[in-house]
């Protein structure tokens, strides 16, 4: 057990560098699809356009975070589009909007965020007391969330906000980053202190790399996997709150196509399917390296019907390289 | 004990000959029925779309509420939610009930699934009108009556008419960038070659990229986004094949404080409606089309329920009465209040025939 000299935030980073779990490949593979792309579009290498990466990222790494965990315990969380359809909805719908008189401000973000946990805390104890597979239970988790955000939406006008501070959080910027690329930030940090000083973190890797062993450990199994759901159900919430501020509207397909990007994400990061390897530096590595594909499919000017089989190509190249180490045990998801 | 080979063979012709008339029987049972007019009470009603979630089937089913409410009837509206099998199998159960006295106005979810569901109608001999999706070579008039009447948008017409409010805004001159829809929709071809043949008659605008957003407003918002890095200031106009895209594009003006950069769409979603009349006409969203969708729906089951009475036969009908465009109608700031009034309050139905615009040539 490494000796934690120093405390908080900087002890994580630390923590992480001296146990070597930094994403190497991914890092390698993000250094060479931005290299690539910089040699070819002046506009590349600039901070505007980090800027605009890290924003469009920011969503999905907020969402990714909790995923993260989710798999490193060997657990699939495809409910991630449903619950930021209803925490979309549901912050939409409490915020300051021209539907209703509602005027709950920022409290609507975690209302929002409660809403993602009770939908992952209904996955958590259907997989870890009825013992149903995590992927069956998050897909009726999805349709639950879908559904309620349907329900919300009911079959009037799309909800609008109009609570100036919502809206400015979506427009405005920080230090020259978008305010949401900062919300994404406390989230990252908040992940990495959970995965390397918290019990929570550190045996997620345990039940990943062999729930047997956890078990026989006596780590409670049951009550970390669930966590894990409600965690992610939570920052699928947040999620969709962000999107809430930065599109203005509240929307059944605010999670639209979010969960092939994080899942792909944490896959392309190195965190393992099966669970017990990765981590959230990973995954966030990760989502930068699909958005920064994405955005060069724009900035190279690529023909919209070849995008989706470079897309697909790049992600099949850099996948093989993340994964080259691991090739002999390569397990599949359950 | 065997069973002697003469009885055996005289029980297999027996169950053989009665199985083939069986067979024969069930055959004949499957030719289309006979579309006889239907009398008003029998008759049903029925309205499909992709979800209640989206404000464009909302108008449709408001339509579609406000022609059953004309003939004193009620609808039924069935969700396909984005399911080709499912709003496949949703209409033939209702055939199954309603038979040959079912009047349906489907948005097919995709083309492909539009030949099970006429064939399901013709036999039961009911009426369908389509709207927007139909596969090439699939038309009413080759099909017969049983696809009764097919509308849809003229996308080359819409995509043309914004595009001239946006070159218009901009004084003739500058530069643009293009939101398309999904590329294998006929629907956002077409838009595109109405935006190109727009371009040709104003020979100073350039086009300086566009790329697909998918129909989607987040996704609208990041490919302006990235657009807005490459382009920057070059930057003076966009165009999006629809509403949602382009008030994603505008949230990503926004966030750069570009408020000099006009925006047109079509679909006519009151959220775009609502900028045009808080805008200046000049820059932020300037024009979409006046939405049909209260038409489509209203129209689509005032014609379909014409045929299922017997007051018109489409076998006699003239051609722009079995595939028509609807008419494009332009919101600028200028008409902007009148357009976005609830269109499906006041409807009439005197004339059925008032959604026409122009016909759809049988090549299209």
């Amino acid at each position: 057990m490494e000796k934690m000299t120093n405390s908080g935030k900087l002890g994580s980073f630390k923590a992480i560098i001296s146990r070597g779990n930094l994403p190497i490949p991914a890092l390698l593979s993000l250094l060479i699809v931005s290299a690539f792309t910089a040699t070819r579009s002046p506009e590349f290498l600039t901070f505007d356009n980090f800027v605009q990466i890290s924003d469009q990222a920011s969503v999905t790494i907020i969402l990714v975070c909790g995923l993260t965990f989710v798999i490193l315990m060997g657990s699939i969380d495809l409910s991630v589009q449903g619950v930021m359809a209803s925490a979309s909805m549901a912050t939409a719908l409490l915020v300051g909007n021209d539907r209703n008189q509602n005027n709950w401000g920022y409290w609507s973000i975690p209302a929002g965020m409660v809403v993602g946990a009770l939908i992952g805390l209904i996955a958590g104890l259907a997989v870890t007391r009825l013992r149903i597979p995590s992927f069956l239970v998050t897909m009726a988790t999805w349709n639950i969330g879908l559904g309620l955000a349907y329900v919300l939406f009911g079959n009037t006008s799309q909800p609008s906000v109009k609570d100036k501070g919502m809206l400015a959080l979506g427009l405005e910027t920080f230090l020259g980053f978008s305010k949401a690329t900062w919300i994404a930030l406390v989230v990252v940090l908040f992940c990495m202190w959970l995965q390397t000083r918290t019990k929570f973190g550190r045996y997620a890797y345990v039940i990943g790399g062999s729930e047997e062993i956890a078990k026989l450990s006596g780590i409670n199994v049951k009550s970390f996997r669930a966590l894990s759901l409600v965690l992610s159900g939570a920052l699928s919430g947040l999620a969709g709150s962000v999107i809430v501020a930065k599109s203005g509207i509240g929307a059944v397909q605010a999670g639209e196509g979010q969960l092939f990007l994080g899942i792909a994400a944490v896959v392309i990061g190195g965190t393992l399917l099966s669970g017990g390897r990765g981590g959230i530096l990973h995954s966030v590595v990760g989502v930068y390296i699909m958005i920064t594909i994405s955005v060069a499919m724009i900035l190279l000017d690529v023909s919209d019907f070849y995008q989706q089989i470079v897309q697909g190509s790049v992600v099949l190249l850099v996948v093989s390289s993340t994964a080259w180490r691991q090739r002999r045990p390569l397990r599949t998801v359950v | 004990m065997k069973v002697s080979t003469g009885r055996t063979k005289r029980l297999v012709a027996a169950i053989a000959s009665v199985g083939l008339a069986s067979t024969v029987i069930m055959t004949v049972g499957v030719t289309p029925a006979s579309a006889a007019a239907c009398e008003k009470s029998k008759i049903k009603l029925v309205q499909s779309g992709r979800g209640l979630e989206n404000p464009y089937y909302v108008a449709v089913n408001k339509g579609s509420a406000a022609f059953a409410k004309s003939v004193g009837l009620e609808h039924q509206w069935i969700s396909s939610e984005g399911d080709s099998q499912k709003q496949l199998s949703q209409i033939t159960s209702i055939l199954a009930e309603a038979g040959n006295c079912a009047v349906i106005n489907v948005d097919p979810n995709e083309s492909s699934i539009l030949p099970a569901i006429l064939d399901a109608a013709k036999a039961a001999g009911a009426h369908v009108v389509v709207q927007w999706n139909r596969p090439a070579g699939v038309t009413p008039l080759k099909y017969g009556t049983t696809f009764t009447s097919f509308m849809s948008e003229d996308g080359n017409a819409q995509g043309y008419a914004i595009a001239v409010e946006l070159f218009k805004a901009m004084n003739g001159k500058g530069n643009i960038v293009a939101l398309q829809g999904m590329l294998d929709n006929t629907v956002a071809q077409s838009r595109f070659k109405g935006l190109k043949r727009a371009m040709k008659e104003y020979p100073n605008i350039k086009l300086l990229a566009d790329q697909t957003a998918k129909w989607d407003q987040n996704e609208g918002q990041k490919v302006m986004q990235t657009m807005l890095t490459k382009y920057g200031k070059k930057i003076n106009g966009v165009w999006t094949a629809n509403d949602s895209m382009g008030l994603g594009a505008l949230q990503a003006l926004r966030a750069k404080k570009r408020t000099d950069v006009g925006v047109v769409g079509i679909d006519g979603l009151e959220l775009a409606m609502k900028e045009i009349k808080a805008g200046n006409g000049k820059t932020g969203f300037i024009a979409t089309t006046v939405s049909n969708a209260h038409i489509q729906g209203g129209y689509g089951l005032a014609i379909g329920y014409a045929a299922a009475t017997g007051s018109w036969d489409p076998a006699k009908a003239k051609p722009e009465e079995r595939a028509f465009y609807l008419k494009t109608v332009i919101a600028t700031k200028k008409n902007v209040d009148a357009a976005s009034k609830d269109l499906s309050i006041g409807m009439k139905f005197t004339n059925i025939w008032d959604a026409v615009g122009s016909v759809i040539p049988e090549t299209a």
